[in-house]
């Protein structure tokens, strides 16, 4: 029996910070028992319970869980199967819950209006209830598919904010942000007057494309959006002051080479933002923290590991605390443990507000891992309500072997010599360490312009997704983090 | 605006770059305007030039299909330092390193 199942008479219901943490797996009929999945994107509710939504799809269907706070699983109506209509295919991409609890859910999806054409398919589900409570496609009028990628939605209040790309139909892939209702999932204008704001790079057949979605106030209470977009050999922050057509943008590069990948965006405190990106030619982490106004660096920091052969490819976004520190989270391939098995691992760290990593229980850096020679992806990381614990979902075993962590913020629960215990599957067991050999040190990127903005409308379609089902015999692996 | 999130850039007793940001976790009510920290210097000309996309260029009767550019210049920086009228002044070079684009698949992972 998975131990998730007899865990709740273990420790009690949902009880916030005093939980121990755990690493999870669901799995149900749909996905069957030896699941194989991507877990892409979580959210925390306000009662510490995580929603999750997978990037791979079964028969065509998306899917969605809800853990409660202690590594069970939710209710039973919240372990749904999405399925869009008339035998369309779905990747679900992005989960969000709402200021009242509800949760939206995001990814590719078809739209049935005649065209065999790809868009956005959004839902909102209330907790609890199995039928979803409107659903909605996005398209952009033209002849080419939209698509949404990595941590591509957030909510304020009523609304509903995402970032997603497509082909302009000549060259090249463009970046659009945009908004929408969470009372019906209809688009709305988010500059006051146009749908949505796109980012093209000037230059023929050069493509951005963007990730983490992210909401924050500036110093005079305005809510901008910003999203971070990676073009050929950079990324940068975008950001449009809501229901205004004040931009902002500001590119950033790597010290050498052209191989840049996606981190993300998050508020640092009323005028800046932390941002992140990883270099895999030069195997680093970067961590800035640039002004919210016009995306000057204020001060960066970079991260390398020891031994590392690959990685820094699959960074979540940063997430902030409500005292200005961050927690960054990255991927690396080293030989430095396990006989050198160029093992693929899970890192996090946390530095202050003015840059200073964080000594922890002892160290600077902790590393979820396992033996095994192939890449890992960590995709989105959360903060508990109380912040006393750091959740970070993905996939082990090169996508494989899918994954909702929940680890103490004050660093402990490691153990270098000893696996995690419980049921967890695969052939080799989880540890959780801090003895993994790295460097922090002064960033060295760069900062430019990039790209150049415009704008566009989108439209929507209503009933694309069939009425949401509970998948059956939902079950949940769980190793303990003590 | 304010001043203080304009773009400045500095170098530090260890020559690493470094921002605002860096001196105020040595001095935290540092301002821009205020002596610097003794070994740090202002450097001019912080702003990277944009890179420059070179594209495949077509002889008489070939295939112009894939017009995607080739190759990319970027811009990577290096510290000069010279000693003007008796003033040593700290400015950056933008060299321009030319690398190939390997080109990438649109981002779509398959799960």
């Amino acid at each position: 029996m998975p131990l998730g199942a007899f865990k709740a008479t273990l420790f009690g219901a949902a009880s916030g910070g005093s939980d121990p943490g755990w690493v999870v797996q669901p799995y149900s009929d749909t996905t069957g028992s030896s699941p194989t999945y991507w877990m892409y994107d979580i959210d925390v509710a306000s009662d510490d319970s995580v929603w999750a939504t997978t990037l791979t799809n079964f028969s065509n269907n998306g899917a969605i869980w809800h853990i409660n706070a202690d590594g069970t699983i939710g209710h039973a109506n919240d372990q749904k199967v999405l399925d869009p209509t008339q035998s369309g295919s779905t990747n679900t991409r992005g989960i969000a819950v709402a200021d009242d609890g509800d949760v939206i859910t995001i990814g590719g999806g078809p739209i049935n209006d005649g065209f065999a054409r790809t868009g956005i398919l959004t839902a909102r589900h209330t907790p609890g209830t199995l039928v979803q409570d409107w659903d909605n496609s996005l398209f952009f009028p033209s002849v080419t598919g939209m698509h949404v990628y990595q941590t591509p939605f957030t909510t304020k209040g009523t609304k509903g904010y995402g970032c997603n790309y497509y082909y302009d139909g000549v060259s090249k892939y463009n970046t659009q942000m945009f908004q929408i209702s969470l009372t019906d999932g209809a688009e709305e204008a988010l500059n006051g007057s146009n749908d949505c704001l796109y980012l093209y790079n000037s230059s023929y057949g050069v493509s951005t494309d963007p990730t983490s979605a992210c909401v924050a106030t500036d110093g005079s209470g305005n809510d901008w959006f910003y999203i971070q977009y990676r073009t050929s050999g950079g990324v940068g922050v975008q950001g449009v002051q809501i229901g205004t057509t004040t931009y902002m943008s500001k590119g950033y590069f790597p010290s050498s080479g052209t191989s840049v990948n996606h981190g993300g965006v998050c508020g640092a405190d009323a005028d800046n933002l932390y941002f992140t990106f990883g270099d895999s030619s030069n195997r680093k982490l970067h961590l800035l923290k640039v002004a919210k106004s016009n995306g000057a660096i204020q001060w960066q920091r970079k991260i390398t590991i020891d031994s590392s052969t690959g990685g820094f490819t699959y960074i979540p976004p940063p997430v902030a605390d409500s005292s200005g520190n961050v927690y960054v989270v990255f991927n690396s391939r080293d030989t430095q443990q396990f006989s050198s098995a160029n093992n693929g691992s899970v890192h996090w760290a946390k530095y202050d507000s003015s840059g200073n990593i964080q000594t922890l229980d002892g160290t600077t850096l902790k590393t979820l891992t396992t033996p095994q020679a192939v890449d890992v992806y960590p995709m989105r990381s959360r903060l508990s309500s109380d912040e006393s614990f750091l959740y970070i979902c993905g996939a082990f075993n090169g996508g494989q072997r899918s994954f909702v962590a929940k680890l103490p913020t004050d660093g402990t629960g490691t153990d270098n010599s000893t696996a995690l215990s419980g049921n967890f599957p695969g052939s080799d067991a989880l540890y959780y360490k801090n003895n993994w050999t790295h460097t922090d040190a002064a960033g060295d990127a760069s900062q430019s312009s990039l790209g150049s903005q415009s704008t566009n409308s989108i439209s929507s379609y209503a009933n694309q997704l069939e009425d949401c089902v509970a998948q059956t015999n939902v079950g949940i692996y769980l190793d303990e983090v003590v | 605006m304010s001043e203080e999130l304009d773009e400045h850039v500095y170098i530090n007793p260890d020559a690493e770059w470094q921002y605002i940001g860096d001196i105020q976790r040595i001095i935290p009510d540092w301002g821009i305007g205020d002596e610097l920290p003794a070994g740090w210097h202002e450097v001019t000309n912080p702003s990277q030039p944009d890179p420059i996309f070179i594209y495949p260029e077509f002889g008489e009767g070939e295939d112009e299909t894939n017009t995607a550019p080739i190759k990319q210049t970027m811009f990577h920086r290096e510290l000069s330092i010279e000693v003007i009228d008796g003033v040593m002044t700290y400015n950056t070079v933008w060299n321009p390193v030319t690398y190939d684009i390997v080109e990438e698949l649109s981002p779509h992972e398959i799960g």
